[in-house]
C-alpha cells in the first residue's frame, strides 16, 4: 500500500502532482486549499494555500511555484518560498483544470463555462492582470487536459475532445470525439507525444493516437478495466486517473473502484495489480524518475453524499516488476 | 501449437482463464450470441497476441470495432488475430505501416465487420446491429455512473447528452450547502437528475427496440410481432408513449428537479435489463396485444416522438398488475403501461392526443421512479424480486423511500446508502 502521507487534506483530494524537478508533491483538495509536501520525507512543507471555493486542479511550474485552479472561478499562481498566492486571472465558472506547458512557457486552465484560456504566468507579476493570452471556446464543460510537448487534449463533456497545437491555438488542429461511448473522466498525453489516453465513466481507457491517417487509427484501441465482480453482476466503475511511467512509457490507472492497475499499452498487458484501497482513488502521479507513485485514495462523490472512509494519500514506492514493459517475445501463430 | 481445433467451452462462457494460451480454439460459434459479455480479461481481446513490430502493435481498430459492433463481443476472437498472423510473420513491418488493414479477407468469421465499422463511425448503417449493440451495452457495460452521456457509435456524436461530472455534483451539492440549503433537496436535486437521465436511456433503449425478436420476455426486446400489425406498420413498436414525455422531461428536469415530466418510465430497465421480462405475460391477455410496456407507440423510429396517444387511458390500470412476477424494479411502469398500449393501440394512428396526458399517472410514475433510482444511486442493481415486491407495494406510499425505512430487513439491494429522514430516526444512539 505504500506510506501514508502525514497530514493530507481534511476533505476530497481533486489532484496531486509531483514535480518534474524534485520528489515534492502538490495536493489540491475539497477543503480549498493547496498543499505541499516532500513524499521523500513523507511531510508538508511550506504553508496551506487557502482558496475561496474547492480546488479542482493543481499544477507545478517550477520548485518554487505552482498554479492552482479553484472552483471560485479563479486561477491562482502560488509562490512556494514566498508563501503567497496572485491572482493570474479567471474564468466565468469553475476552472477545472490546470497545466503548465515547459514548452510554450503558458498556463492553459479548462473550465466548466466550456473554454480554455491560456495565460502567461510572468504577467502576474505586475500589478494589473494582463496575463490572458488568449480564450478558446470548447463544444462543451472541459473535464481534463493534458500536454505533451507542444500538443495540447482537451477532453470535455459530451465525449468531445479537441487536439491543439499551442503554436497555432486559433483553432483547434483536431476535433475528434473519445471512441468510448461513455462520459470521458480523464485524459493524460503519453510521454512519447504520439497520442493520449482516454478514461471513461465505464470501466475503459482509450488509448488513441494523434496520427489520424489509416495506419494511425489502425493502431487505436480500448480495453476494459475497473469492473469488479460483484455477486452475479459486473459493477463498471470510471476510470478516474491514469498517469504515465516518465521513461518506460507504460501507465497506471486508478478508478472508483478503489484499484490501481499498471498496464504497458504497447504489449497490451496488465503489469500489475496494487491492492485494493479503502475507498476510490482520485488522483495519481508517477514522480519525475517513475521511483514512486503517489496514489489519493478519496472519494470522489460517485454515490452521492455518503459516509465514507478517511481521505489518504499514499506514496508507493514503485518496483521495476511494476511497470517494466514486458514486449512480446513469442508471437502466438494460431495456425488453424 | 492448435493441437485441437475444438472450440473451448470456457470462452464460449465468456472466461477463459488460458486466454492466449488456452489449447482450445477461442472463437465464438457463428451464431450471433448477444448475451456473452466480455468479462474477463481486461484488455477485452486478450486472446490474442501479435507479433510486435509496430508501435501499439497491429492491432487495427478493427478488432475492437469489431468486438463492439458485432452481437458477439468475442467475435474477433484469436481467429482475426489467428488469421492474420501469416501476413504479418514475413519480416518485419515498418513503423505505421499496417499490413493488413482492412483486408475483408483477414477475419474469415466477420467478413462485414469492416466495412461496417468503417460506416458506422459517421452514421447508424444498420440500425438493427445499433439497437442490439445499445441493448447490449445498456445490460452488459451499464456504468456505475449514471449521469453520462452515451454514444453507441464509436467516434459518433453522442446520442444522449448531457452528462455531469460528479465533480460538478460536488461543488454543485458544497454550493448550495454554503447557501444552507438542506441535505435532503440536495440530495433530491441529485436524484432528479439521475432520473431524468435513466429516463432518457430508457428511451433511447425502447426506441431503438424496433422489431426485435418476437419473443416475449428477451432480455433486450420488446414483443414486437404483434405491434407490427397492431400499429399499422410502423417499424419501430418499442419508443413508449411517455418517450416523448421524457424528452420533455429530460429537458426540463435536468437540474431542474421537476419530477412530474417523467412519467411511465421503467427506469431501470436499461441499467438492469432493457426489458421487463415476464412482465406483460399475465397481463397481456387482458388487452390482446404484446405489452410493451413501452406504451407500444410505433412510429417513433426515435425517441423523442411527441405521441402522446392515450397514455391517460392508463391511469385505471395502474394497481392492478401483479408486479411480484417481475424481475425488474422497472416493471411497474410496464404494468401500468400495459393498459395504456393497449389504449395507445387504438388511438395510435392519430398520434396526436397530447391532450390525453394526465398528469396524475405521473405523479405516481414519479414516485416509483424516485424509488427506483434510489436503488439505483446505491448503485445497485439488483433485480430480486424482493426489491420489486416492496417497490409495489409501496407505490401507493405517499412519500418516496418511506417504505425502505420501514422494513424489517433489508435483502442485498435495498440497503440504502442515505441516511433516514427525521421522521424514521426513532432514537439517537
Amino acid at each position: 500500500m505504500g506510506r501514508e502521507l502525514a497530514h493530507p487534506p481534511k476533505d476530497g483530494v481533486s489532484n496531486l502532482r509531483f514535480s518534474r524537478s524534485s520528489d515534492r508533491l502538490l495536493v489540491s483538495s475539497w477543503e480549498k486549499t493547496v498543499r505541499l509536501y516532500d513524499a521523500r520525507a513523507n511531510e508538508p512543507v511550506g504553508v496551506v494555500f487557502t482558496h475561496k471555493g474547492p480546488v479542482l486542479d493543481c499544477c507545478f511550474h517550477d520548485d518554487d511555484s505552482g498554479f492552482s485552479a479553484s472552483a471560485d472561478h479563479v486561477v491562482r499562481r502560488l509562490a512556494f518560498i514566498a508563501d503567497s498566492s496572485y491572482r493570474l486571472g479567471s474564468h466565468v465558472g469553475p476552472v477545472s483544470c490546470v497545466e503548465y506547458s515547459y514548452d510554450q512557457g503558458q498556463v492553459i486552465t479548462g473550465s466548466w463555462d466550456k473554454t480554455i484560456k491560456c495565460w502567461d504566468p510572468r504577467g502576474v507579476n505586475g500589478p494589473q492582470e494582463h496575463a490572458l493570452i488568449g480564450t478558446h471556446n470548447q463544444p462543451e464543460r472541459v473535464y481534463s487536459l493534458s500536454l505533451a510537448g507542444y500538443k495540447l487534449v482537451v477532453a470535455t463533456a459530451g465525449r468531445h475532445v479537441n487536439v491543439y497545437d499551442l503554436r497555432r491555438m486559433s483553432e483547434p488542429e483536431q476535433q475528434r470525439m473519445s471512441f468510448l461511448s461513455y462520459q470521458t473522466r480523464c485524459v493524460e498525453c503519453y510521454p512519447n507525444g504520439t497520442g493520449f489516453a482516454l478514461g471513461s465513466v465505464e470501466g475503459r481507457v482509450a488509448m488513441d493516437f494523434f496520427d489520424q491517417t489509416a495506419a494511425g487509427l489502425s493502431k487505436r484501441y480500448a480495453f476494459k478495466c475497473h469492473r469488479l465482480n460483484e455477486g452475479r453482476r459486473i459493477v463498471v466503475y470510471p476510470v478516474n486517473a491514469i498517469t504515465f511511467h516518465p521513461s518506460y512509457g507504460t501507465f497506471a490507472t486508478g478508478g472508483a473502484d478503489g484499484f490501481v492497475y499498471t498496464w504497458d499499452g504497447e504489449s497490451k498487458k496488465k503489469l500489475f495489480q496494487y491492492p485494493k484501497h479503502e475507498t476510490s482513488i482520485a488522483a495519481l502521479s508517477f514522480s519525475r524518475d517513475g521511483s514512486l507513485l503517489a496514489v489519493a485514495s478519496s472519494y470522489t462523490y460517485l454515490k452521492g453524499d455518503i459516509d465514507h472512509p478517511p481521505d489518504k494519500i499514499f506514496i508507493r514506492d514503485v518496483n521495476d516488476l511494476e511497470v517494466k514493459p514486458r514486449p512480446k517475445l513469442f508471437p502466438k501463430f494460431a495456425s488453424a | 501449437m492448435n493441437r485441437r481445433q475444438e472450440l473451448c467451452r470456457n470462452f464460449q462462457r465468456g472466461s477463459c482463464k488460458y486466454g492466449a494460451q488456452c489449447r482450445y480454439l477461442h472463437a465464438t460459434s457463428y451464431q450471433q450470441q448477444p448475451q456473452q459479455q466480455a468479462k474477463p480479461n481486461p484488455f477485452g481481446f486478450g486472446a490474442s497476441s501479435r507479433p510486435q513490430q509496430q508501435p501499439f502493435g497491429a492491432q487495427s481498430q478493427q478488432f475492437q470495432q469489431q468486438q463492439q459492433q458485432q452481437p458477439n463481443r468475442f467475435g474477433f476472437g484469436v481467429q482475426g488475430g489467428g488469421s492474420s498472423q501469416p501476413r504479418n510473420a514475413p519480416g518485419p513491418a515498418m513503423p505505421f505501416q499496417n499490413k493488413w488493414v482492412r483486408d475483408p479477407s483477414a477475419t474469415t468469421k466477420q467478413p462485414e465487420a469492416q466495412p461496417a465499422a468503417q460506416a458506422a463511425h459517421t452514421s447508424c448503417t444498420d440500425p438493427a446491429s445499433c439497437r442490439q449493440q445499445i441493448a447490449d451495452d445498456f445490460k452488459n457495460e451499464a456504468p456505475l455512473w449514471k449521469l453520462t452521456c452515451y454514444a453507441h457509435l464509436r467516434s459518433g456524436p453522442c446520442d444522449i447528452t448531457g452528462d455531469v461530472s460528479y465533480e460538478e455534483l460536488r461543488a454543485k451539492a458544497y454550493e448550495q450547502g454554503k447557501q444552507g440549503h438542506p441535505l435532503q433537496s440536495i440530495v433530491e436535486g441529485e436524484r432528479n437528475l439521475q432520473n431524468a437521465k435513466l429516463a432518457e436511456f430508457n428511451n433511447l433503449l425502447s426506441s431503438t427496440q424496433a422489431s426485435q425478436t418476437p419473443s416475449f420476455p428477451t432480455v433486450g426486446s420488446f414483443p414486437e410481432v404483434k405491434n407490427n400489425s397492431s400499429f399499422g406498420g410502423s417499424q419501430t413498436n418499442g419508443p413508449p408513449v411517455f418517450t416523448s414525455f421524457n424528452q420533455i422531461g429530460a429537458a426540463t428536469n435536468l437540474g431542474s428537479g421537476a419530477r412530474t415530466t417523467t412519467p411511465g418510465v421503467p427506469t431501470n430497465t436499461i441499467f438492469g435489463q432493457p426489458t421487463q421480462p415476464a412482465f406483460g405475460q399475465p397481463t397481456q391477455p387482458a388487452f390482446g396485444q404484446p405489452t410493451q410496456p413501452a406504451f407500444g407507440q410505433a412510429t417513433q423510429p426515435t425517441f423523442g416522438q411527441s405521441t402522446r396517444p392515450t397514455f391517460g387511458q392508463s391511469t385505471t390500470s395502474t394497481p392492478s398488475f401483479g408486479a411480484p412476477t417481475f424481475g425488474n424494479t422497472g416493471m411497474k411502469f410496464g404494468v401500468q403501461d400495459a393498459s395504456g398500449s393497449q389504449m395507445s393501440r387504438q388511438t395510435f394512428g392519430s398520434m396526436s392526443s397530447n391532450s390525453n396526458f394526465p398528469n396524475s399517472t405521473s405523479s405516481s410514475n414519479n414516485r416509483d421512479i424516485d424509488r427506483q433510482s434510489q436503488e439505483l444511486l446505491s448503485g445497485m442493481t439488483a433485480r430480486t424480486s424482493a426489491v420489486d415486491q416492496a417497490l409495489v407495494e409501496d407505490k401507493k406510499n405517499e412519500n418516496q423511500d418511506d417504505s425502505i425505512w420501514l422494513k424489517e430487513k433489508w435483502t442485498i439491494g435495498q440497503i440504502p446508502l442515505d441516511e433516514p429522514p427525521q421522521r424514521h430516526v426513532s432514537h439517537v444512539f
